[in-house]
């Protein structure tokens, strides 16, 4: 298998856009595809996923041609990916359940993880700084609804949680 | 708010919260949620109460736009608020019985407590001011020779709008096509450019197209003030007064004699000179269904909706 | 000479003392939220209109308006700087604003885009004062059919924007498309693929992808490669562009304003599709094609000014018809009415101060935008010496907060983050989101109007031909068809593929 393909990069991008295609058109089937000249909601996106599974086809193809041969997909570094994209997770999960402050302090905190340099004291000075200066501007200075603390009741006494 | 928030996470929990003294509400800010994008009517309407309510009750009015799904998404989260008077949200007919009835939506009819309409824009039919349609009588004859290649461009599908082309189609006997646009602020440049026949929408936008537009005819009780010219529906020999209802809803949870209270404060904003003067001005007919004539009037409403719906082969 | 009286009149409008003070703040407020990932010009409006409501209208407008071309000029600051497009228009600016930064000319790219913005600022004010409302009335002319030819030619012009292989790219728009159509299909009210979730009712939002494409996608690729890095950019060169810069951007600034100025006055899609066409045809006439998205200066200068020149004729058929192009402009509408005045084709004779001072206003909005950005780029550049690993958590805290603020929606904030992964993961396949951008944005714009057009026509597709202006797109979008896959194109672009391997 490994030999045949060429130019490895763009087979999977080719197996990627055939899949992605072939689900869209996929579902799109579950709709009403109508004519082409009373088009129902299914037709368009069938007919772009068709073309996508197609082009997906191709791109897969010509990466198994000699002529065409490219570098291979390089390696995935998961350990950033993790770092980055987990406290954004968490972030939109527990943003109104804990408020911007403990949320804040998390994402920054956290995400701080994922460098190889992570010195503890910095990063939480750095996360305390980022709090104060975002809870002044986005929610002191241009009043977005973002809730501040933690909504637990015993909160609701300080006056800076009633934004 | 915070604490509000959290809440929404448990609706049983916010139902048992007791409440604090009732005597001075409002003694906090309160919270009106609108379900449409800032700039809608909807909201504009909403920022123009906040106004008279700070003077009058003395508190600030916060607007949160929830925009999604046509204000689905804002509706069907009304019941997870707290109920203590102090969330309350915007709600709009025929929407909140239209959706339910195409069945696409996570909440029902029943679902949402209104306590109060306020004000109303009627259903109108509008065509751009050079279109040789001059008089309702020239559509009429116009549809009925032309039939679907007379157009109507309105907002969104299964929408008030389109509700209203349906009965517009019953009325006139006729089988014109129905073109939606995504918004009000979309069809216009279609309607000036004169790509569709007319527009099915409301008298407020003839009154914002002034000079460009032209209104055939209203679905108001009586004709509108700033269009003495343009018969009702009524005068046409249709039944037809309808339009679009704006008014404000609270959580299941409130209890009754805030939910009166709510009423009263939107009674009250009503009647502010200054504030009916504004809302003329920009095209909005005032109401006011309070909040113990809520029941009737929403039944009675319902009644001429599903009629409709069913036309359009939307309920069973 | 009734221009003049006219332009007088606004001027006399917009810089009486309190109106300049306010569209000070306006394009202040405006810059500093652009420059904050994710906080747009609509949720900073929306919040800012309560405060507006003691003002006097001209003035509350006047500020209204600096904030939205302020933040559309402070969102290019961020794409530059950090490759985050604050707005779809300035994803174009990433391609090749990001790069130069990376060679350590951040400061000569922002400089173009403050000079090439005002300039076209400056064109399309002008533009504006002159001839609003025959261009409104050109506007007018376009039926659904046209559009649809339109959008088919915006789209077949996105190929161009794409280094690497062509079919990739295709395969990227009709992604894009594909995503675009995710929500409430407009004509039959049927959700799409929104897998039972309300929050996907309206579909995905452009500010999640954007910013979990480029942003998230980019943080992690600068982790994993720049572990031992400990400064983002190492050395800086020259802060201002050089008299060779100037020249060779000169030309790019005119194009780009020249096209920007015509496909803003188009309501819906028009900043985009200008920013994407101007940089497309700098490509297509430059004589190095094969370095652009490797940072080159014409890159930045044209799609800034064509961005820029957009925005004020945007403000064509808000002011002249009552339409609002974006919603930005549909939340004006709502000021103006909260304000009392009537928006509409009746605002130039009724309130022909409001109209001629919002006019006026704009260039000198622009002309305070340069003053106020020019030596600010000093101070920007230093960000990027800042040490990585302190700049990143807190990029991704404001995209988080941006993200969420942009509807109040947790949702958004996990769609960014599964963006993230996805923009990773075309990084690993060489596959450029620039086309899926594009594609994304004007997807449902394109199945909206190609199945208006065929309402309309009761079915019959020849109304894409029989139509003039649609007959004529048409025939360009072939030719831009038959040129791109010409061979001496072809040639160019397989070595540029070779060369990069």
């Amino acid at each position: 298998m490994k030999h045949l393909i060429k130019n490895p990069r763009d087979f999977w991008a080719g197996i990627m856009f055939l899949a992605t295609g072939g689900l869209f058109a996929g579902i799109a089937l579950t709709y009403k595809l109508g004519t082409a000249a009373r088009m129902g909601p299914g037709f368009f996106p069938f007919a772009l996923g068709v073309i996508l599974a197609l082009l997906g086809l191709a791109i897969a193809a010509s990466a198994l041609r000699d002529r065409n041969k490219g570098p291979g997909v390089e390696k995935f570094h998961w350990g950033p990916v993790f770092w980055v994209l987990m406290p954004i997770v968490v972030f939109g999960f527990l943003l109104k359940i804990l408020g911007m402050i403990v949320m804040g302090l998390f994402v920054v905190i956290v995400s701080s993880i994922g460098s190889e340099e992570f010195r503890l004291r910095p990063v939480v000075l750095l996360a305390i700084g980022l709090v104060i200066f975002c809870s002044l501007t986005f929610v002191a200075g241009l009043k977005l609804p973002i809730p501040l603390c933690p909504g637990f009741e015993v909160f609701e006494k300080f006056a800076m949680c009633r934004v | 708010m915070k604490r509000r928030d959290f809440l929404v996470m448990g609706g049983a929990v916010a139902a048992s919260m007791a409440l604090p003294a009732r005597a001075a509400f409002p003694d906090k800010p309160m919270r009106m949620i609108i379900a449409f994008a800032p700039g809608g009517e909807s909201d504009i309407g909403a920022r123009q109460q906040q106004i008279v309510f700070k003077r009058l009750f003395g508190q600030d009015m916060v607007i949160e736009s929830k925009p999604g799904a046509g204000g689905a998404l804002a509706w069907s989260q009304l019941n997870s608020y707290p109920g203590d008077g102090y969330t309350v949200m915007g709600t709009n007919l025929p929407h909140i019985v239209l959706q339910p009835l195409e069945g696409n939506v996570q909440y029902k009819t029943e679902d949402i407590t209104n306590v109060h309409m306020y004000q109303y824009t009627p259903d109108a039919i509008i065509v751009r001011a050079d279109s040789p349609l001059k008089t309702y009588a020239d559509l009429v004859k116009a549809a009925k020779e032309g039939q679907d290649k007379v157009t109507f461009a309105g907002s969104g599908t299964n929408s008030a709008n389109h509700v209203a082309h349906t009965r517009l189609n019953r009325l006139m006997g006729t089988k014109t096509t129905y073109v939606p646009f995504k918004g009000t602020g979309d069809l216009v440049s279609s309607v000036l450019g004169g790509h569709v026949t007319a527009a099915m929408s409301y008298n407020t936008l003839a009154l914002s197209q002034k000079g460009k537009m032209r209104m055939l005819a209203v679905a108001s009780e009586s004709r509108l003030a700033g269009f003495p010219d343009v018969p009702t529906f009524k005068e046409l020999g249709g039944d037809w007064v309808d339009g679009a209802y704006r008014g404000v809803g609270v959580p299941k949870s409130t209890p009754e004699d805030i939910r009166k209270r709510v009423s009263d404060i939107f009674s009250a904003i009503n009647q502010d000179p200054e504030f009916r003067k504004k809302m003329a001005d920009g095209g909005f007919e005032l109401i006011d269904v309070t909040y113990d004539k809520m029941a009737a009037f929403m039944a009675e409403r319902t009644k001429a909706y599903v009629e409709v719906a069913k036309l359009m082969g939307l309920a069973k | 000479m009734e221009l003049l009286a006219n332009l007088q009149l606004g001027f006399g409008v917009a810089l009486a003392g309190t109106n300049i003070l306010y569209c000070f703040i306006g394009v202040l407020l405006g810059t500093l939220i652009g420059v904050l990932p994710g906080i747009g010009p609509v949720a900073t409006i929306a919040m800012l209109l309560p405060a507006t409501f003691v003002l006097p209208p001209v003035s509350a407008l006047i500020m209204l308006a600096g904030i939205y071309y302020g933040a559309s000029y402070g969102g290019s600051t961020t794409a530059i700087l950090v490759n985050l497009p604050g707005e779809v228009s300035s994803v174009v600016t990433c391609l090749d604003g990001h790069q130069m930064a990376k060679q350590g000319n951040a400061g000569k790219a922002l400089a173009i885009a403050a000079i090439g913005s005002f300039f076209a600022g400056t064109v399309a004010t002008l533009l504006v004062a002159a001839f609003a409302p025959p261009l409104a009335e050109l506007a007018l002319k376009f039926g659904p059919a046209d559009y649809f030819s339109l959008m088919v030619l915006g789209l077949i012009a996105a190929v161009v924007l794409a280094h690497g292989s062509l079919i990739k790219a295709v395969a990227m728009i009709v992604l894009g498309l594909l995503v675009g159509l995710i929500g409430t299909d407009v004509n039959s009210g049927v959700a799409r693929y929104n897998f039972g979730l309300p929050e996907l009712i309206d579909g995905v939002g452009i500010g999640p992808i954007a910013m979990g494409i480029f942003g998230f996608g980019e943080i992690i690729r600068n982790l994993e490669h720049g572990q031992k890095r400990d400064v983002f950019v190492k050395k800086v060169t020259g802060l201002m562009p050089t008299w060779q810069d100037m020249r060779i951007s000169a030309l790019p600034i005119v194009r780009g304003t020249a096209l920007g100025s015509a496909l803003g006055i188009l309501p819906g899609g028009g900043p985009i599709l200008g920013s994407f066409s101007a940089y497309t045809l700098e490509k297509k006439l430059s004589k190095y094609p094969e370095r652009f998205g490797k940072g080159v200066i014409e890159g930045v200068a044209a799609p800034e000014s064509a961005n820029n020149a957009a925005a004020q004729t945007s403000f064509i058929p808000l002011l002249t018809l009552g339409i609002p192009s974006n919603p930005v402009m549909a939340l004006m509408i709502g000021a103006m009415i909260i304000h009392g005045i009537q928006p509409g084709p009746q605002i130039m004779t009724a309130k022909p101060d409001l109209f001629w001072g919002m006019i006026a206003s704009m260039w000198v909005g622009n002309l305070l935008l340069v003053v106020l950005n020019l030596p600010m780029i000093g101070m920007w550049v230093k960000l990027l010496t800042l040490q990585y690993r302190f700049l990143y958590p807190a990029i991704l805290l404001f995209c988080c907060i941006g993200v969420y603020s942009i509807n109040n929606s947790w949702m958004d904030v996990q769609l960014a983050a599964i963006f993230g992964l996805i923009g990773y993961l075309f990084g690993k396949l060489d596959c450029e989101a620039a086309p899926l951008l594009l594609g994304f944005v004007l997807g449902p714009m394109m199945e909206e109007n190609l199945r208006r057009a065929l309402l309309l026509s009761r079915g019959d597709p020849a109304v894409f031909v029989t139509r003039p202006i649609s007959a004529t797109l048409l025939v360009l979008a072939v030719l831009l068809l038959v040129i791109v896959a010409a061979p001496s194109v072809r040639k160019k672009r397989e070595e540029t593929f070779v060369e990069e391997d």
